[in-house]
């Protein structure tokens, strides 16, 4: 057998061991559940609460970000928060958690390579990401009455598969960075911060003091909520995704 | 005296604990303005009309954004404290294997509760002086010194604080693995008691459960006092809601707490998690 061979052997394992240890803990299901719905939902209150009633504050929120569905906005914006999040937790976590149980040096003992242990609950973690997005889109649909027609879902998914690497490759550094400085919380709290502020996550970006806008997530969003909004062509959506890539 | 005295060391241990990880005391303000202050004051200016919150003007019955939600996110750091400041310490004693120890020492189990819930609140108080102090200078929140008279109604919050923290320690300590029930309760606690919106916008059964949280009441006061927002009940009748759901949570939080305890003990999982 080749290393490759063994390498990927190693990394579907350790993929499989944190399926193992997330199917032990029925509440992480739970938790999949309850957050895509209801944290965004809680800033949709919030912009009713900003919205007042008044039809000049609505078409304030219509001018600044182009699309009156405000709840579709939200959730969008939000289902990334939670997708980053996912991102950052979970494979430093698992780590985090073996150095806490004293098993990391044991893994590290073993032929397998690093690249297996770091990638191994990240394999995991994507796929409660594609149930998360799906859970925010029937939420949307029954709650909200936004729907998604096919071509609009395959170009959300092209995005999504086009901003992974990207996402992922900022939870590897996350993870590396655990090792280093063995605190968790602190570290990736100031990441995903940097990402909520700096991302247009909850509001329009157009609202942020002029400033460079590269972050792959940033672009990844933009396109994601013209996505929704039905306000882009496929061409520009490819110019927009051009630096995710 | 002795419980004190222990209720103190624990405290003090936890503070020295948390002293060994700096970026966790950074986040105590960072988190909350990174994470919810900035996003919600950005689309709060969303719907802003020529630089006036008329919507909200409408809903809150104050336009002052940032001084609505810089109070809520202070009264949202102490139900954080009451939250998480047993729940983590217990989770970690419990990874560590030292839960078992600590308990085996002549000191009561309520004590090691409120023990971590002071270390907690004493951060988490120094850390909300600090957002509302960056609230009032980089976001032209205006608390001012009207914000100190409703002091009385935040030491009776700590009160109900106490027992809400015991219902969570219950809820750690029989789950084992409790971080979704923390979090989510957290959430949900914070978000009913009006830190993020006013009570007027939540649906109709979200403002029944509002009503029953005595946090819903120590900021109305806050915000009543700070910005001139109306009391959702009139005059002391909130403080009496408060002192009275204060001592329900108290009592309801001892009484779990004890039968979390006795089932321990009969099932023998403590060090189990």
């Amino acid at each position: 057998m080749t290393a490759a061979m063994l390498d990927l052997r190693a990394l579907s394992a350790a993929a499989l061991k944190e399926v193992w240890v997330i199917r032990r803990y029925p509440a992480l299901w739970a938790g999949m559940l309850f957050w895509p719905v209801l944290l965004p939902a809680v800033y949709v209150l919030q912009a009713h609460a900003y919205a007042g009633g008044d039809p000049r504050a609505t078409a304030a929120f219509l001018s600044r970000s182009g699309t009156s569905q405000i709840a579709g906005f939200i959730f969008l914006g939000w289902s990334v928060y939670m997708w980053l999040s996912m991102a950052l937790w979970g494979p430093g976590t698992a780590l985090r958690q073996q150095q806490v149980q004293g098993q990391l040096e044991a893994v590290f003992l073993t032929p397998a390579s690093r690249a297996a242990v770091l990638f191994g609950p990240v394999v995991a973690y994507l796929a409660l990401t594609l149930w998360m997005l799906f859970v925010v889109g029937v939420a949307l649909r029954l709650a909200f009455g936004v729907t998604l027609g096919a071509g609009e879902a395959a170009r959300a998914l092209a995005v999504v598969v086009a901003s992974t690497p990207a996402i992922y490759g900022i939870g590897a550094l996350f993870s590396s960075a655990v090792l280093r400085w063995r605190e968790v919380n602190g570290l990736v709290q100031v990441v995903r911060g940097l990402f909520t502020v700096f991302c247009g996550m909850t509001y329009p970006i157009v609202v942020l003091p002029s400033g460079p806008s590269t972050s792959p997530t940033r672009c990844r969003l933009r396109t994601s909520s013209a996505t929704s909004a039905r306000c882009s062509s496929v061409a520009r959506t490819w110019r927009r995704w051009r630096p995710t890539f | 005296m002795n419980e004190v005295r222990a209720a103190l060391a624990i405290a003090r241990k936890e503070l020295r604990t948390l002293r060994r990880y700096p970026l966790q005391s950074i986040n105590t303000v960072a988190q909350p303005l990174y994470q919810f202050l900035i996003p919600s004051v950005l689309l709060g200016s969303t719907f802003m009309v020529a630089g006036r919150a008329v919507g909200f003007q409408a809903s809150a019955g104050t336009a002052d954004v940032s001084g609505f939600l810089f109070l809520g996110a202070f009264v949202g750091g102490q139900v954080g404290a009451a939250f998480w400041g047993s729940a983590f310490a217990f989770r970690l004693e419990m990874m560590s294997g030292t839960l078992e120890p600590a308990w085996l020492t002549p000191t009561r189990r309520e004590t090691f509760v409120v023990g971590y819930l002071l270390a907690s609140l004493f951060v988490q108080v120094l850390g909300g002086a600090v957002l509302l102090g960056i609230g009032a200078v980089f976001f032209s929140a205006r608390f001012f010194g009207a914000a100190l008279a409703a002091l009385p109604a935040l030491l009776l919050a700590e009160v109900g604080l106490v027992g809400v923290s015991y219902l969570v320690a219950s809820g750690v300590l029989l789950m084992k693995e409790a971080n979704f029930f923390v979090d989510s309760t957290n959430f949900l606690f914070s978000a009913a008691s009006g830190t993020m919106f006013p009570i007027a916008v939540m649906p109709g059964l979200v403002k029944v459960i509002a009503f029953l949280l005595p946090t819903t009441y120590a900021l109305d006061i806050l915000r009543a006092q700070a910005l001139g927002t109306r009391l959702v009940l009139p005059g002391w009748s909130e403080y009496l809601a408060l002192a009275g759901l204060g001592l329900l949570a108290v009592l309801a939080g001892r009484w779990t707490f004890a039968r979390a305890e006795r089932r321990l003990r009969r099932s023998g999982s403590l060090g189990q998690y």
